[in-house]
């Protein structure tokens, strides 16, 4: 239980600083190839324990959000987006439960329900948060071949860093 | 009671989940009307000390670039001392010159922090209100404009960059005097456009547009970029012309932030007329 906990804050930390410290920075400097912002941030929220109490998913991915706004100097974007993400959790993994069901004590990844699954879990939850993360950007949807060109090529790349990330570490919880 | 404890079970999570989404709302809003002081930034301490200390560790890889950048700012400054070099011998003890007083001064900074990739991008310096920075200053490198400080702590600043969609600069051509406003986009770093310069104004590819110096925010006559290509608004009688920056966004390095020594006194003027 303790080692549950210690795991997911040290995911938290790492993944956190990882994000803000060096993919803040990484910008493709090519036309339509600069609208890429690599989001690997909502993975800590993905990787949470299946027992975790909800409320707390979203109070942690408040803290998230608000810690990332900080130094993405946008108060509140990602920090609604990421509540949306921490909310739409349980409803996404409902609805592609795998055929023999959850273990209660695992947590939601590769290791455990294969990377198909994984892809499918991963991908539903990051296109709505870059969709809403962009769309908030926005604040309207009159940019919205904009946002949706960002949204995709965005997702493109984010994917692939997390799948990076999920097949160095191979996290079992 | 019962039913009120059944009704948090059902629906508390909802209730949660709205009442964080307000309070983020709540924080777009806010921001977005310009609220001053949000503490939420990354001139915060924490953000700013850790943003430093991450921009410290990788500044190794970036090193030649940088000796490149000082070597020509150097170079510049060398030329402009070439009467001091010469003629040292004929220099004054105490000549109080009441032409040519000091107007500007610079302050350096380190580039801790910086995006060119959001709607609006910002830069965190590592120099803040102890160094006299202070919200509304312009911010300049060797090659041309960076942007204006937005906010400050006691060692950090936030600068709106250039690359904002909030961006409006007071630009002219370099050779005739025509002015306009420098916009951005948000479809590359590497242009802007300035838009408002009347069609009758002669203009061709490749002229040098430099500071208005209509504002006190930057000095007139530094260089920003030059006109890439020609474009009409449609149904206006106004260019939009297509500049290339000269600064390098995506490798700024250290930056100078302009003190106007007659600010004050422009903005009080400023102020008497609006009031």
């Amino acid at each position: 239980m303790g080692n549950l906990i210690l795991r997911n804050f040290l995911r938290f930390v790492f993944i956190f600083l990882l994000q803000v410290l060096v993919l803040f920075n990484l910008v493709l400097d090519y036309p339509v190839l600069n609208k890429i912002n690599i989001i690997i941030y909502p993975l800590i929220i993905l990787l949470l324990p299946m027992r975790i109490v909800n409320s707390l998913t979203l109070v942690l991915g408040f803290i998230l959000g608000v810690l990332v706004d900080m130094f993405y100097n946008t108060p509140g974007i990602h920090a609604a987006a990421t509540v949306l993400t921490a909310y739409i959790r349980p409803y996404v993994l409902n609805w592609i439960e795998p055929r023999g069901g959850y273990s209660v004590e695992s947590s939601p990844t590769m290791n455990q329900y294969g990377s198909r699954w994984f892809i499918t879990y991963a991908a539903i939850i990051l296109l709505v948060h870059l969709f809403v993360l962009f769309s908030i950007q926005a604040f309207t949807f009159v940019y919205i071949a904009d946002i949706l060109l960002k949204t995709v090529m965005s997702f493109i790349a984010s994917m692939v860093f997390i799948l990076v990330y999920m097949y160095l570490f191979n996290p079992r919880e | 009671m019962h039913n009120l404890f059944q009704f948090f079970a059902r629906f508390g999570t909802t209730i949660l989940f709205i009442i964080l989404e307000i309070i983020c709302f709540v924080l777009i809003v806010q921001y977005n009307s310009g609220q001053k002081e949000v503490f939420l930034n990354s001139s915060s301490f924490y953000s700013g000390l850790l943003m430093e200390k991450y921009s410290d560790a990788t500044r190794f890889y970036r090193l030649s670039g940088v000796a490149d950048s000082i070597a020509k700012d150097n170079a510049r400054l060398r030329a402009e001392l070439r009467f001091a070099t010469i003629d040292a011998s004929f220099r004054h003890d105490t000549v109080i010159d009441t032409i040519y007083r000091q107007r500007y001064s610079f302050i350096s900074a380190q580039v801790v922090g910086n995006s060119v990739n959001q709607i609006d991008n910002y830069i965190t310096i590592n120099k803040g209100s102890a160094m006299k920075v202070k919200p509304g200053m312009g911010v300049i490198n060797d090659a041309g404009l960076v942007g204006i400080v937005r906010q400050t702590s006691a060692n950090y600043a936030t600068v709106a960059s250039m690359l904002s969609s909030q961006t409006r600069i007071s630009a002219a051509i370099k050779r005739n005097g025509f002015f306009g406003s420098l916009v951005w986009n948000s479809n590359s770093s590497e242009y802007m456009h300035l838009t408002d310069i009347p069609k009758h104004a002669d203009i061709v590819k490749g002229d040098s547009v430099i500071t208005s110096g209509y504002s006190s925010t930057f000095p007139k006559g530094i260089f920003i970029g030059r006109v890439e290509s020609i474009g009409y608004e449609s149904g206006s009688s106004f260019y939009d012309l297509k500049v290339k920056l000269s600064t390098d966004f995506n490798n700024l390095s250290y930056v100078y932030v302009v003190l106007d020594k007659t600010k004050p006194q422009l903005d009080s003027l400023a102020n008497a007329i609006i009031r």
